[in-house]
């Protein structure tokens, strides 16, 4: 460098400026997902785990990645890291083809597969995916330099496939095509021979090592182990930005001379504009997916207002955001106050993957729910199914615990695990406080709701398969029991219209000298009106503060322009924009939604 | 020359510093017992076994164990982990065979040490099977991840996998790999079930292997729970239609019921299945062999009320099926079986009995006993009774069982040795556990396997099932078995 202001420029041009802040910008409105990456992850140290790794070819740059994803524990530490990989495989790309904006390109395609992960996040089974494969580009970029510098770019190629293929998998095949491609493209004389023999030992070398010495892996894999090869089944569109960073590298390897060419800084910057602003089109922008995630996290600290102002804010909920949404109005014993004064306009989850609403929010409902023994299950199943989570693992530590009838040594094997994960030892403290101390459990408020929430006597059949389903099926069923659990089972009876159900819960109510929450009093004027009640009427009317009451009022006014109404679509926004918060406007209009 | 003397005194002394025991400190002993895990103590182990590792959970800054054997040989570890030497370990058991092992656990606290107060190991005189082969999965219910088939050498830390199903892993299906069976002990005839994909049922009758399709339009399913007859080359399997269903607060998390059973016989020779129990209105299941063959034993419910209920009336009378344990003679010429016979009423006990294992000397026979249901694995009040054949006395084996699912057991060849699972260790990991079964009738303490590092069962979270001895190894490399499982398979014929 001749000068300082010349060497920042070398070092960093706007365009390498503009790519990086659009990258911070998205990686930090993506911290939720990161974290929640991190959450359904876990690490250990111990021999036995880290045998599985070095089990299989390209095991250790998972083992790595699910290293780097503990700092999404610390969403900040992890954006960092991330934009550390990302220039660590630009600088590389550099050496390659010069300084110009498309040394981006191998480290942008990945991050589109991070910030691209939908629903999907809950359920891969490729694990440290998070940073497993920016680390595994950035790792191909580099031998890729090495190698361009190098006087035999081929014998690169080779002995980094031979020493490499173990740890990094089918990142090492990438990395020894971009070394022949290279060897094609320099100086060699001999550079077609290079290439040929550079790409029959990509061919020959992995098949034989997987054959010979990695017994747990199918040969089908070969050259894409270290790669989410178990994962994206029936939505085959997310492997194409790890297609596109390797095919990226390897075409740039090939045309590196035209490439070197000097770029205008004017085209250095509409080409890193439009680089960035093809990371933004491609990110996974869903609000109910990043909604959910917060609200989990929120409900996990017991966070209740938080939980309600995200579920404020969505439009259009998935059935998910309103389980947890329930969850939160429940705990904060406004359910039958509040469940119908949100948005009923629900939407299906936004995703091509096969992912149901049970795998995404299994534990997390089920537990809140008071039913720890299914939380507790589908725990275990998404563990084995996916892969081990410190958040799975919580609810599996919190469900034997809280459920008082497992082993103190079940318990401490999942806390053990635990807190081999980062940022973990505080919750795994307190909970391991509560083995010791059982005073201190009874003091816990979750403990005191699943608790609450358990009184009933279990009906003999009771599926478990789709989360919503088991509790439309159970909780109307349930006799009235005083306490949470008849907010519940009211809320799920409203939930689904079940007249039936309804009246003996309302009686147990009123028993306990309980004024009608909005929702109670709306339906419970529904249900009377509906049947003729004379009775029952007079006694709603009496509870709700008489002829002159405003519920009436407005139900009068309901039922008017129900009578008026011509049933199109306009009419229709009418009702929502009027009694789109009364339980009328649930009942009436809101049919059929997906629970699955 | 000097330099050269020096340096050889230097290593002699070097070497004896290594190959020097830590002292056993002189001190008093203490009223408290050694904590350790896993428990070791009072166990009569055999005199094959693997070192017993053990970690000691006593609060202490140093801790020494000694372990010494009745003609004054002894070994001494230092530190919480007490980890015996292989070589040493054997030496030490083949000495003591008959006799008693003393542990003595010496504490040092600020600077102080103590004796805690000694237990004591005995080893008995007979040996048990050099192999054990078992299912090493994690404890799922509906959905499995990575499992396999592992045969451990029970006299060392070492074992290897038969199979795995990481093969045959895909996107949308798992493997599931299970049943593992041996015929009398040894592993020249021996088979396995494989399910979802590839599935069908290995079997290896020497150099030969096979895979086979045991379903046929006459019975409910393919084989389940297989007995190999003890010499010849027919295999007795239930057929069953199971199902399973998960409980939101009951004790027992878990269900797996019978919707229907039979028993059928394949003869591997003519690929042929034959109807053994196909009873409309019995549920049969849980096949073994006596010992000479002539006899088959299983559980049977015999509950004809229930076969008029439907599917989901079916699964809320869970608690009501009990099953008993029945015999029927077997004539190895003709291959014909007699008629049933009961051995054991457990449902006058308001019981249900599964799984009957006879000992190689036909005298007795373990069941797995619990309130209800056709699959114990899941009922934690499972325990193991011994009925003596001769008799009809009942043991209720006090001291073999838990306060969680003891189940899935067998006998060691010579009979000595009980093998089965419990899940006693932390309610939800199956665990091998093996129970010296002495000449007089009397049932010892039971033991864990031992692991290399005592803190494996606490580390790990997969579970050992299926237990099955053997007195010598599987011949079969992985590769062989994965190349059967790939097969087609034969389809069997069917004959009434």
């Amino acid at each position: 460098m001749k000068n300082s202001s010349k060497g920042i420029a070398r070092i960093c041009s706007l365009s390498d400026v503009i790519v990086l802040i659009t990258s911070a910008a998205v990686l930090a409105a993506k911290g939720g997902v990161l974290r929640k990456a991190a959450d359904l992850s876990a690490v250990s140290f111990e021999g036995g785990f880290l045998r599985d790794f070095l089990n299989r070819p390209g095991g250790i740059l998972e083992y790595l990645g699910l290293l780097l994803t503990q700092a999404g524990h610390f969403p900040a530490a992890g954006i960092l890291l991330m934009l550390v990989l990302m220039v660590w495989a630009a600088y590389s790309c550099r050496q390659i083809y010069g300084h110009n904006p498309f040394i981006w390109v191998p480290a942008l395609c990945m991050l589109v597969f991070w910030t691209g992960m939908d629903y999907n996040l809950h359920t891969m089974r490729a694990v440290g995916y998070a940073f497993s494969q920016m680390l595994g580009i950035a790792a191909v970029c580099s031998i890729a330099s090495l190698s361009a510098r190098s006087r035999h770019p081929a014998v690169v190629g080779i002995i980094s496939l031979i020493l490499l293929y173990p740890p990094i998998g089918g990142y090492a095949v990438l990395a020894a095509l971009c070394c022949a491609v290279i060897s094609l493209t320099g100086r060699e004389r001999t550079g077609v021979k290079s290439f040929c023999l550079t790409v029959l030992c990509a061919a020959i070398l992995p098949q034989i090592a997987t054959r010979l010495a990695y017994t747990h892996t199918d040969p089908t894999f070969t050259y894409l182990s270290g790669m989410p090869y178990f994962d994206f089944n029936g939505n085959w569109t997310r492997w194409i930005p790890i297609g596109a960073s390797c095919a990226g590298l390897v075409l740039m390897c090939a045309f590196r001379k035209t490439l070197a060419k000097p770029v205008s800084g004017f085209m250095s910057f509409i080409i890193s504009v439009f680089l960035s602003a093809g990371l933004v089109f491609f990110t996974y922008k869903d609000r109910n997916f990043h909604a959910e995630i917060s609200m989990e996290q929120a409900i996990e600290a017991n966070d209740w207002d938080k939980v309600l102002k995200i579920a404020k804010g969505l439009e259009h909920p998935t059935r998910i955001g309103v389980m947890y949404r329930n969850i939160a109005l429940l705990y904060k014993g406004e359910l039958l106050e509040r469940m119908f004064t949100f948005s009923d306009e629900y939407s299906p989850i936004d995703t091509k993957a096969p992912v149901s609403m049970t795998m995404v929010c299994a534990p997390v409902s089920f537990f809140y729910n008071g039913m720890l023994q299914f939380s507790a299950r589908w725990a275990m199943e998404c563990t084995l199914l996916y892969q081990p989570g410190v958040q799975r693992y919580k609810y599996l530590a919190k469900a034997a615990l809280f459920s008082g009838t497992e082993k103190r040594e079940l318990v401490e094997k999942y806390l053990r695990r635990i807190e081999q994960n980062a940022g973990q030892k505080r919750w795994v403290k307190k909970y391991r406080s509560y083995l010791d101390n059982p005073e201190l459990l009874s003091q816990d408020p979750e403990y005191l709701m699943a608790k609450a929430l358990n009184e009933y006597t279990e009906p003999k059949f009771l599926s478990s398969t789709v989360v919503e389903d088991t509790f439309l099926w159970l909780f109307p069923t349930l006799d009235p029991t005083p306490g949470p659990l008849l907010e519940l089972s009211i809320g799920y009876t409203l939930i689904a219209k079940d007249v039936e159900y309804f009246w003996p819960k309302y009686e147990a109510w009123v028993a306990e000298g309980r004024s009608l929450p909005k929702a109670m009093a709306e339906a419970a004027l529904m249900f009377a009106y509906m049947e003729r009640d004379e009775a029952r009427l007079a006694d709603v009317l009496d509870r709700t503060g008489g002829d002159d009451n405003p519920v009436l009022k407005r139900f009068n006014a309901f039922s008017e322009a129900m009578t008026k109404s011509s049933g199109s679509a306009a009419s229709l926004d009418y009702f929502r924009k009027r009694f789109g918060d009364t339980y009328w406007y649930y009942c009436t209009f809101v049919k059929n939604f997906d629970i699955n | 020359m000097r330099i050269l003397t020096r340096y050889i005194c230097l290593t002699a002394l070097f070497l004896t510093a290594l190959s020097c025991t830590p002292g056993i400190p002189q001190c008093g002993q203490i009223e408290e017992d050694a904590d350790i895990f896993p428990d070791y103590r009072e166990t009569t182990v055999p005199p094959n076994i693997a070192p017993l590792n053990y970690m000691v959970r006593n609060d202490a800054e140093k801790i020494l164990t000694r372990v010494c054997g009745p003609a004054g040989e002894e070994i001494v570890i230092s530190g919480r982990k007490v980890k015996f030497p292989l070589k040493e370990w054997r030496d030490l058991l083949n000495r003591s065979k008959g006799k008693d092992l003393t542990i003595e656990t010496y504490l040092c606290k600020n600077g102080q040490w103590s004796r805690l107060r000694d237990f004591s190991c005995h080893v008995a005189q007979e040996e048990i099977d050099g192999w054990i082969t078992y299912r090493f999965l994690a404890p799922s219910y509906e959905f499995h991840s990575y499992l396999s088939i592992d045969q451990r050498d029970v006299t060392s830390f070492k074992s290897r996998e038969l199979y795995h199903n990481r093969f045959e892993h895909s996107r949308t299906k798992q493997q599931c790999i299970n049943c593992h069976s041996f015929q009398n002990y040894h592993t020249d005839r021996w088979q396995l079930h494989v399910r979802l994909i590839e599935s069908g049922t290995v079997i290896v009758d020497g150099e030969k292997g096979e895979k086979v399709d045991l379903k046929t339009e006459q019975t409910i399913s393919g084989g389940f729970y297989p007995a190999w007859h003890p010499t010849e080359n027919l295999i007795v399997y239930s057929n069953n239609w199971l199902r399973q269903f998960f409980f939101a607060r009951n004790y027992n998390r878990i269900e797996q019921q019978d919707n229907d059973s039979d028993l059928i016989m394949y003869d591997v020779d003519s690929n042929e299945v034959t109807p053994v129990a196909k009873d409309s209105v019995l549920f049969e299941n849980y096949p073994a062999w006596s010992p000479d063959g002539r006899t088959l034993y299983y559980s049977c419910a015999n509950q004809p009320e229930l076969r008029e209920l439907s599917d989901v009336e079916l699964g809320e009378h869970f608690e009501d099926f009990k099953y008993d344990i029945l015999k029927r003679s077997f004539d190895p010429s003709t291959k014909q079986f007699g008629p049933p016979k009961m051995v054991m009423n457990a449902k006058k006990m308001d019981k249900s009995a599964l799984f009957p294992r006879i000992s190689p000397d036909g005298r007795r026979m373990l069941v797995a006993v619990a309130r209800f249901g056709s699959c114990h694995n899941y009922h934690r009040d499972s325990d193991l009774w011994m009925m003596n054949l001769e008799n009809g006395k009942l043991d209720k084996l006090e001291i073999l069982n838990s306060d969680e699912a003891d189940s899935y057991h067998n006998w060691s060849s010579n009979g000595r040795w009980i093998i089965f699972t419990s899940r006693r260790m932390d309610g939800v990991h199956t665990r091998i556990f093996f129970s010296y079964f002495d000449k007089d009738g009397k049932v010892h303490k039971p033991f864990v396997l031992p692991q290399e590092d005592p803190e494996h069962y606490i580390k790990t979270f997969k579970s050992y099932s299926v237990p099955e001895p053997t007195v010598e190894p599987l011949r079969q490399s992985i590769r062989q078995v994965r190349r059967i499982v790939r097969q087609d398979a034969l389809k069997a014929n069917y004959r009434e």
